[in-house]
This record gives C-alpha cells, sequence and structure tokens, in this order.
C-alpha cells in the first residue's frame, strides 16, 4: 500500500456547499482524535495489509484545525508504526484562518512538502453568504504565509459558479489568485449536493448561475490559469509542471489508496471500504479495540479493473485499455468494447486520440465526463 | 341420439362488434340445454382477451347442440362461429362454406356497420341463406323501422318477416330457433356412399395429437382408419379418431355426410393443414376439390427483433407456439444490420400484425422491437423479370426497374354524414379515391373508395376513428395492383443509415412521411453527450432532418479517493437504464421510439 490518506473531520464552521463529513468537535475530542489514525493503521496492517507510504494525504474536514501539536501527534503516531522513508508527497489541507505560521512551521518541520489552501473566491460579500470564516484579504494573507514558511508547493481550491459572482468578479479573483503564484489550483464547479445548507436554500428559491454560466465560469478559469502556466492535468485540476498531485493521480490512475479516520475510503485490492461518518463512533471502536462501522464490498476481478479504469479518462494523460489490461488481467475482455465506444466518442468529438491505443476527453468531453463513465460500464 | 341428414342444421351468426353475437350465442346454448356457454369460452379461450380489445369478436370452437322444434322433430345444430374481422376474410368465408345458413345480428340501436356489410356480403357469396334478426329491441334507443329500411336497402335482404329480438332478455330467441329449422336448408349432400369429400375450416394444435383438423362432411363419410389425404398439398394421414363437438370433442365412430366436426390423424406440421382445403379418402376417393380453395398470402409484413440478442432463442420458440394455432402468418430468420438476427414476418393485415406481436409480448414476455410495416411490392425489372418484394433493404437497384406496382384495397366506410368532408380528406391524403357514396339513412352515409394498401398500414384507422368521434366503422379487402411512384427511403440516425426504419413510400408522400418519422425519433430518442442528427433520404438526397441536442453538462466536480466507488455506484446504476435500449453505433434507441414510428408521430 502506497498510498495513505487520513481524515480530519473537524471545522471551525460549516460552509454552506459543503457536504464533507466534517463537524466541529470540542478541544478535548480534536486532541483525542489525533491519535486515532495510527491506531488504526495497527489494525489494518494486522490484517495483513503492508503499508510503506509514498504519497500521504491529510484531508478533511481541517486537519490543520489540530493545531501544531495536534498534527504533530497525528503523524508521529502514523510514523511509529510505518516508515515514512519512501515518500515522496505529503500533503496537508489547511483553511485561512488555521493556516497560522506556528501550524505551518510544524508542518514543514515535520517533511510535509504540499500545503492546500480551500479558498473558493476571493470576494468578500460571497466567502461570507458561503458562510466561510473569512474574507478575501485573509485568504491572501495565508497563501503568503504558506510561501514564507517554505512551501513553494501549494495549492488553492476555487469553486466555479458560485452565486454573486459574475464574469469580472471571476476574473478577479482568478487574476488574484495567480498573483499568488500556487504551483497547483483546483477548479470545481459549484455542484448542490444533497444534505448541504445549500441545497436548503435553493429549495427555499435560491437562483444559481445556469449550467451555462457554470460552463462559462470553467471555461474562462481555464483560459486563465493555462495562460499563467498552470496546465490542466485532471478535469478540475491545474499544476505547474512537475507540481500535480501524486496522490489523487495515483488514485485516478486505480491504483490501491488506505483511508483512515472516520468516512475515509480506501480501495485494497478487490476490496472496497468506506467508515461510517461518526466520529464518535470511530473513536468508540478504536479506543475499544475493534473496527471501525464501515461499509464493505468485495468486487469482481473484472468490476475491479473496470473501476480502476473508468476513471483515468479524468486525466489529460488519458487511458489506454491495452496497457490497463496489462496491469489488471481482469479488463481483458473488456478491451476490445472500451476501444471501439472511446473510438465511437472520438468521431463525435468527445474523445480524443492521446497516442496509439490511448484515448482522453476532449474539452466537450470533460463537461460530459459522468457519461462518458457510464459508456465503458 | 341419432339424426338424419335431413334434420341437420349448419349455421353460423355474423355480426358487427358489439352487436350482440356473444349474448345470442349465450341464449340459443341455454335454450337447447348445452353447456354454458361462457364455461366453454373460459375453457378453451383464454388468450383471446387481446382480439377482444381490438374489436375483433371472439372466435369459438364450433358446437353441436340439440334442438327440440315445435312440431316434435329433434334437430342437430351446429354452430359455426366466425372470427368476424376483415384480415380473417378468407377464414370467416371458409367458416361460411361449412354453412346453410347465417344469422345476421344488427343493433337496431346502432344500425348497419361497416362489419354487418362485410359480413353479409361474404355470407351472400357463400349462397348461404340469411336469418336477418334485429337486435337489442328492449332498449329505448331501438328504431326497427329504420334500420329494417337500411337492411333491406343495403343489404338487399328482406324483412318481410322480421324477427325482433332482445339476447339480453331472451325476448323472441326461441323463434330464430324455429327460423333456423324453417328457413334454412338441411345440408346438401351426394350422400354417405359418395366419394369422401370435406371441406378443411379450421384447425387447432393438441400437443398429444398434432393438427387436429375442423370438417364439414360434404359427401361420403370418415371413420377411424381410414387414411386420408389433403387434395392442395397430397398429404397423407391415417384417421385415428373422428367426432363432434358436443361441446368438447366427442368420438364417434364415423362422421357422416353433413355433419360437422373434427378428425385426429398424426399430423406435426400446422403449415399441411390448410383452410379451405378439400379431405378426401386415399381409397376410392374423389378428386374433386370443393369450390373456393385459395392459398392464402400474407398482405403485410414486418421484421421483428429481440431487443436483447440473447433472446432470439425465445422469441423464435414462441413464434413457433404461436404458429401451431395460427398458420396463416409465417416466419423466416433474416438479418438486420441494425439490429442483429430476427425474424421476417407474414401477416394477413395489419390486425393480425398486432394481436401476433402483442401475443408475443404478453405470452411469452418478450421485449420486441418490429420494423416498419411493409406490403409486397411488385418489381418490374428492365429485364422482363417480375420480383416480389417485401422488406425494403432487399431493394434491388433502382436502375434495374422499369416500374413497381403496389397492392391495393377497396375500402368501405360507414360513417354518420357530419364527417364525410373531413373523411374524404383522409383518403385524398392518404393517395385514395373516392368511388361511391350512398346514404344508409338520413344521418349516415357508405363511402366506397379505392387506397394503396401501404396507406393504410400506419394509422389510418385511428385516424379515421378520431375524426369521427368513434363513428365511422371501416373494412377493407384486397383487389389487385397498381402501378405506383413508389421509392425507398431510409433513415440515419448521426449519419448512419438505419435499416430498421428504412421503408417505402410514394414519391409524393416522402417528405411528409419523413419529416414524420424524423420528427418521431427526435422525441424518442434521449438527448447524448453529443448532438445527433435524424434525417431521411431518398438516395443520396436529405429529404427531411431533425437534430437531437445534446444534454449540456454531466460531471462530478471533485472526485478524490473517498468517493471513486459511491461514484462508480452511482454510474453503474444510471448505466443499468441503457441496458434495454438498441444500440446503433453510438446511439441508443429506446423502444418506444419503434413505437413511435410505427404510429406515425403527432400529426403535424
Ligand atoms: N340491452 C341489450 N343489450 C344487449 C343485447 N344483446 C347484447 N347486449 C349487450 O351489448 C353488448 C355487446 O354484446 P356482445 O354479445 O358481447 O356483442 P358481440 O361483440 O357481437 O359478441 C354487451 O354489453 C351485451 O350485454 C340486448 O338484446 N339488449
Ligand atoms: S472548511 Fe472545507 S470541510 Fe470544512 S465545512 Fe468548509 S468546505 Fe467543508
Amino acid at each position: 500500500m502506497k498510498n495513505l490518506y487520513i481524515h480530519v473531520p473537524y471545522c471551525d464552521g460549516k460552509c454552506l456547499y459543503c457536504a464533507f463529513y466534517s463537524i466541529r468537535g470540542t478541544t478535548a475530542e480534536r486532541d483525542a482524535y489525533a491519535e486515532l489514525p495510527g491506531q488504526e493503521l495497527t489494525r489494518v496492517r494486522a490484517e495483513g495489509v503492508s503499508v510503506t507510504p509514498e504519497t500521504v494525504y491529510f484531508g478533511g474536514g481541517t486537519p490543520s484545525l489540530l493545531g501544531p501539536e495536534g498534527l504533530r501527534r497525528l503523524a508521529a503516531g502514523l510514523r511509529r508504526r510505518v516508515s515514512f522513508e519512501r515518500v515522496v508527497e505529503w500533503t496537508v489541507e489547511v483553511t485561512p484562518p488555521t493556516a497560522s505560521d506556528a501550524v505551518l512551521g510544524a508542518l514543514f518541520e515535520m517533511g510535509v512538502t504540499r500545503v492546500s489552501m480551500g479558498v473558493q473566491c476571493l470576494n468578500d460579500r460571497t466567502l461570507r453568504a458561503l458562510g466561510r470564516r473569512h474574507g478575501a484579504a485573509d485568504a491572501e494573507a495565508a497563501a503568503r504565509r504558506i510561501r514564507a514558511a517554505g512551501f513553494a508547493n501549494f495549492g488553492i481550491d476555487l469553486i466555479a459558479g458560485l452565486p454573486g459572482l459574475d464574469e469580472p468578479g471571476w476574473a478577479e479573483t482568478l487574476a488574484r489568485t495567480l498573483a499568488l503564484e500556487p504551483a497547483h489550483v483546483s477548479v470545481y464547479g459549484l455542484s448542490v449536493e444533497p444534505g448541504s445548507g445549500l441545497a436548503r436554500q435553493v429549495e427555499r428559491g435560491l437562483s444559481l448561475p445556469g449550467e451555462e454560466e457554470g460552463l462559462a465560469a470553467l471555461q474562462q478559469a481555464e483560459a486563465a490559469l493555462t495562460a499563467a502556466g498552470l496546465a490542466r492535468y485532471e478535469i478540475s485540476n491545474y499544476a505547474r509542471p512537475g507540481c500535480a498531485c501524486l496522490h489523487n493521480l495515483a488514485c485516478w490512475r486505480g491504483e490501491d489508496y488506505l483511508g483512515l479516520g472516520p468516512a475515509a475510503a480506501s480501495r485494497i485490492g478487490l476490496m472496497r471500504r468506506t467508515h461510517a461518518a461518526d466520529a464518535a463512533a470511530y473513536r468508540a471502536a478504536i479506543t475499544s479495540g475493534s473496527n471501525p462501522p464501515s461499509e464493505e464490498v468485495t468486487l469482481s476481478p473484472a468490476d475491479d479493473a473496470t473501476e480502476r479504469f473508468v476513471f483515468s479518462l479524468r486525466l489529460a494523460e488519458g487511458g489506454s485499455p491495452r496497457s490497463h489490461a496489462e496491469r489488471w488481467p481482469a479488463a481483458g475482455p473488456n478491451v476490445a468494447a472500451w476501444e471501439r465506444r472511446l473510438d465511437g466518442l472520438a468521431r463525435n468529438g468527445i474523445t480524443e486520440k492521446a497516442g496509439p491505443g490511448r484515448w482522453r476527453l476532449t474539452a466537450r468531453g470533460r463537461e460530459v465526463a459522468d457519461a462518458v463513465g457510464r459508456e465503458l460500464l | 341420439m341419432e339424426h338424419s341428414i335431413e334434420n341437420t342444421r349448419n349455421f353460423c351468426i355474423i355480426a358487427h362488434i358489439d352487436h350482440g353475437k356473444t349474448t345470442l350465442s349465450d341464449r340459443i346454448l341455454e335454450l337447447t340445454h348445452t353447456i354454458e356457454s361462457r364455461l366453454m369460452r373460459e375453457q378453451t379461450l383464454d388468450a383471446m382477451d387481446l382480439e377482444r380489445e381490438r374489436g375483433i369478436t371472439i372466435k369459438c370452437h364450433p358446437v353441436s347442440m340439440h334442438y327440440t322444434a315445435r312440431d316434435g322433430r329433434v334437430f342437430r345444430f351446429n354452430l359455426i362461429d366466425t372470427p368476424g374481422h376483415v384480415d380473417f376474410t378468407y377464414e370467416v368465408s371458409r367458416s361460411m362454406g361449412a354453412c346453410e345458413g347465417a344469422i345476421l345480428v344488427v343493433d337496431a340501436c346502432q344500425g348497419v356497420e361497416a362489419q354487418t356489410v362485410a359480413n353479409a356480403y361474404l355470407a351472400i357469396d357463400a349462397g348461404l341463406e340469411i336469418i336477418p334478426v334485429l337486435n337489442k329491441v328492449d332498449l329505448p334507443g331501438a328504431d326497427v323501422e329504420e334500420v329494417s329500411k337500411q337492411v333491406e336497402d343495403v343489404l338487399g335482404i328482406s324483412m318481410e318477416h322480421p324477427l325482433l329480438i332482445s339476447a339480453k332478455t331472451g325476448l323472441n330467441v326461441d323463434e330464430v330457433l324455429e327460423a333456423v329449422v324453417t328457413r334454412l336448408h338441411p345440408p346438401k349432400t351426394r350422400g354417405n356412399d359418395a366419394p369422401l369429400r370435406a371441406l378443411v375450416f379450421d384447425s387447432v394444435f393438441d400437443a398429444f395429437r398434432g393438427v387436429i383438423p375442423y370438417v364439414r362432411v360434404v359427401d361420403g363419410c370418415i371413420k377411424a382408419g381410414d387414411t386420408v389425404c389433403f387434395l392442395s398439398n397430397g398429404v397423407q394421414t391415417q384417421v385415428r379418431e373422428v367426432g363432434v363437438f358436443s361441446p368438447t370433442q366427442k368420438p364417434l365412430a364415423v362422421l357422416e355426410a353433413g355433419q360437422v366436426g373434427y378428425l385426429a390423424g398424426t399430423i406435426r406440421d400446422p403449415r399441411d393443414v390448410k383452410i379451405g382445403d378439400t379431405v378426401t379418402t386415399v381409397k376410392d376417393g374423389s378428386s374433386e376439390a370443393l369450390p373456393g380453395y385459395k392459398e392464402v398470402r400474407p398482405m403485410v409484413f414486418s421484421g421483428l427483433y429481440p431487443v436483447s440478442s440473447d433472446e432470439y432463442g425465445k422469441v423464435r420458440n414462441g413464434l413457433e407456439k404461436l404458429h401451431l394455432n395460427d398458420a396463416a402468418f409465417s416466419f423466416h430468420s433474416e438479418s438486420s444490420v441494425a439490429l442483429g438476427f430476427g425474424f421476417r414476418c407474414g401477416f394477413l393485415g395489419l390486425l393480425h400484425m398486432e394481436v401476433v406481436q402483442e401475443r408475443l409480448r404478453r405470452e411469452f414476455d418478450l421485449d420486441i422491437i418490429s420494423t416498419h410495416p411493409a406490403v409486397v411490392y411488385k418489381l418490374f425489372m428492365n429485364d422482363g423479370t417480375v420480383a416480389d418484394i417485401d422488406n425494403p433493404t432487399r431493394m434491388p437497384d433502382v436502375t434495374r426497374i422499369d416500374h413497381i406496382e403496389e397492392p391495393i384495397i377497396k375500402a368501405t366506410i360507414i360513417t354518420p354524414s357530419v364527417y364525410i368532408g373531413e373523411i374524404m380528406r383522409l383518403v385524398m391524403d392518404r393517395r385514395g379515391e373516392m368511388r361511391t357514396t350512398e346514404s344508409l339513412d338520413a344521418k349516415r352515409v357508405i363511402l366506397t373508395c379505392m387506397l394503396p394498401l401501404n396507406e393504410i398500414l400506419i394509422d389510418f384507422h385511428d385516424t379515421l376513428k378520431s375524426i369521427s368521434r368513434g363513428y365511422a366503422s371501416m373494412d377493407y379487402e384486397p383487389i389487385g395492383y397498381q402501378t405506383s411512384d413508389i421509392v425507398k427511403m431510409d433513415i440515419l440516425l448521426n449519419g448512419e443509415v438505419i435499416d430498421a426504419f428504412s421503408c417505402m413510400v410514394h414519391k409524393d408522400k416522402a417528405v411528409y412521411r419523413g419529416r414524420q418519422i424524423c420528427k418521431a425519433l427526435s422525441e424518442e430518442i434521449p438527448p447524448h453527450m453529443f448532438k445527433i442528427p435524424v434525417q431521411a433520404t431518398l438516395g443520396r438526397n436529405i429529404i427531411a432532418r431533425e437534430d437531437i441536442r445534446a444534454f449540456r453538462k454531466d460531471v462530478t466536480a471533485k472526485l478524490y479517493g473517498g468517493d471513486v466507488t459511491r461514484k462508480q455506484k452511482v454510474l453503474k446504476k444510471q448505466a443499468e437504464g441503457k441496458k434495454r435500449m438498441k444500440e446503433f453505433g453510438t446511439v441508443r434507441v429506446p423502444q418506444s421510439a419503434f413505437i413511435a414510428v410505427l404510429k406515425g408521430g403527432n400529426e403535424s
């Protein structure tokens, strides 16, 4: 197992659009949490999964909310159990208000190589409307702190198609983001997640920018970011050369990953496991020495091999059915059908050849990537 | 009980749908103390709901009854049912061939309708004595005088002694039975000693005994042990059993001249037993066929394909089973570029086609797609040969064709006169020609017109019904062929010809029909990732086009590790829905699109 993900389920509030599993938690709960993923790791290894991480990702929630001490203990808990010697990329997610000098200093000291910060946009009114706990200037200051702490490789996450952000407003966000010289930018189209505050507001009559405006905002982002030298290496991700997020790449390319913490998901061989989104139950299980509640399925080798292929098309490098089947032989019987479909889609401008036997999405294809995925199932 | 030929009466009951044929049959069976007909129908006709829904009267097995007349004589009545729909005209006429008379039931409230006319003419042509009966006189709306006049004027049947009955209450039904005795002749025959000639008027398939022909013995007699043969094809069989319907099959030692019954031999293939054929004995038999036999040829063809190709075997099985009791439809395997392996099926008419397709769906639980129905065109080639073409995909190169002839029908339409204008427009619109217009009564007219069969294949009947608020009734018969400017139209989806939608149309109708099909398809095919042009073409010319717009967007913005499996599940579930669609290249077409095309789409 080369890819390790740790979910930190705490935030200092709830953003309107967010459907990730995160809770506020008490200081005591957050402090106690730092020990748990390490303990879970012991259980996983006892199951016979050998873990030698090459990429590590602390996501959330807001990992930085654990503070310098909490983060140190979380990392130490892991490193006591598995060697980080091979780790080439270690990412930690932060938010502007929690990216303090102390936290950033601790991260740098620990050996973290990458910091990723959720910013969403650089417009105070919209940030407030989204329930973010910071303004545009705070975000810019945080980015400068990240740089100053020694992280040349840092990323900023934005959301396209936000209400209240017209074309010039979005252009301003993009320009000010680029001025911070991030190595990586993620741009997600706004989606109304069931159960989120946004979903409730939409139900009550909030009107959001339409599909066309959303797609236009994404195009605007692509133009601005690529012009600044960030390549779109995945549908929602842009990076300077050599700065693509290796952890996420591994998972799009179909590699295994181990997720620790509540709501974390793992892909281990044919097995897929997602822990229940319940921090208390997770803590109770781990401290009492049992497995955290989770949903687990074992796929057939064919389904497993298919899943590992389907999302590779989201990458600019595309996917090759033939070489995929070399790595995952159970995909063998699908190769011809996949090639036929990808070819058919190429004739309709959805995919294009990206080398012999390899296809990727076109600009139009990126707008309908899920439908392409369905074609391959 | 022994009956002489003198004391036998063979007859049928004919009527327009809902005029009371079934009810009257029930009353007759009751009065003759025969088994309750409802029971009989349940036993023998479980699968016929569909026919009922489509407005065909239910066809029962023949039934024998004993009737004691007022003068004390005891008669054997054989009531032979007829299928009562135009598609089965030939079978109707052969059933009539087994009778000496017909009870013509006319609803005294509705008056003469199209099937009244069609059936009455068939009976007259078959030389039957007709007993006209006005039914439903218990209803306040009954207009005996007017309807009697219609029967006399339109059908030329004397109403001097009208039988005014209510099949429902039983009023005067006994008079009908007496009329059968007094007004119908006993069977005409050369006697029991003459060489055997028996008319096959129906058949059923029995899993154990094979095909069982129903026969009317005209001359001579048949008994178990005889070796008989069919004159049309020389097929021989040894008779194992003969019997009558009383009301279920009851074996007898011998079936005598004038009687109606069945014979069981060792025939396995339903195609060997042809309705209208003559049965005779191999030894000392007759070589003289009974008149009226015709080889029935399917008139309407269409391809039937399983939606999923692994159901091919199931479809074959279903067709074979249906064919056992309905030798009138034909099928053979064919393949389509678009649809894969399936069957080309021939039917007697439109309704016959619908019934067979619907039975496959309902009784065999099959998802099937049917291609555009086609008639049989005669292609006169430059080299002097003539080819019959029932499948547009078989059309040879046009430069080799001198001219094409298409089948024509004569239609009889009875309608309230207020709708004449609109109906005439419909007929013209379908390349028809009006022939005659006669008034039936103060409010209704009978129209006769000639129409290309091709033009009534799709939605003619529905349109007629909707124009006339349901009041018009129609009947038709094929009358021959006529030279016509017929062309083959192709339909392209996303630039590819889909042979399943190819059809033959008149040149003048091509644009209209092409637009109709393109529109129907564009409405039924769900949006894809890309725009799909739907085009109709004649040769290289595009004559109609609709575009199916692409859906705008379908993408998960943020997809990270934890989400992949969940997302995969969602996609997989969504993908299930596509499996029921037929895939043509990169385009998926739902079954509903095939149906919409056949329905002609929405009239624009
Ligand atoms: N009032 C009345 N209704 C009748 C009479 N005969 C038949 N019906 C009704 O007319 C409808 C059609 O009759 P049915 O025998 O099924 O007609 P078929 O289609 O010719 O067999 C049924 O609802 C019968 O109950 C009658 O003499 N009087
Ligand atoms: S900070 Fe991130 S995880 Fe927390 S509520 Fe906001 S969007 Fe969700």
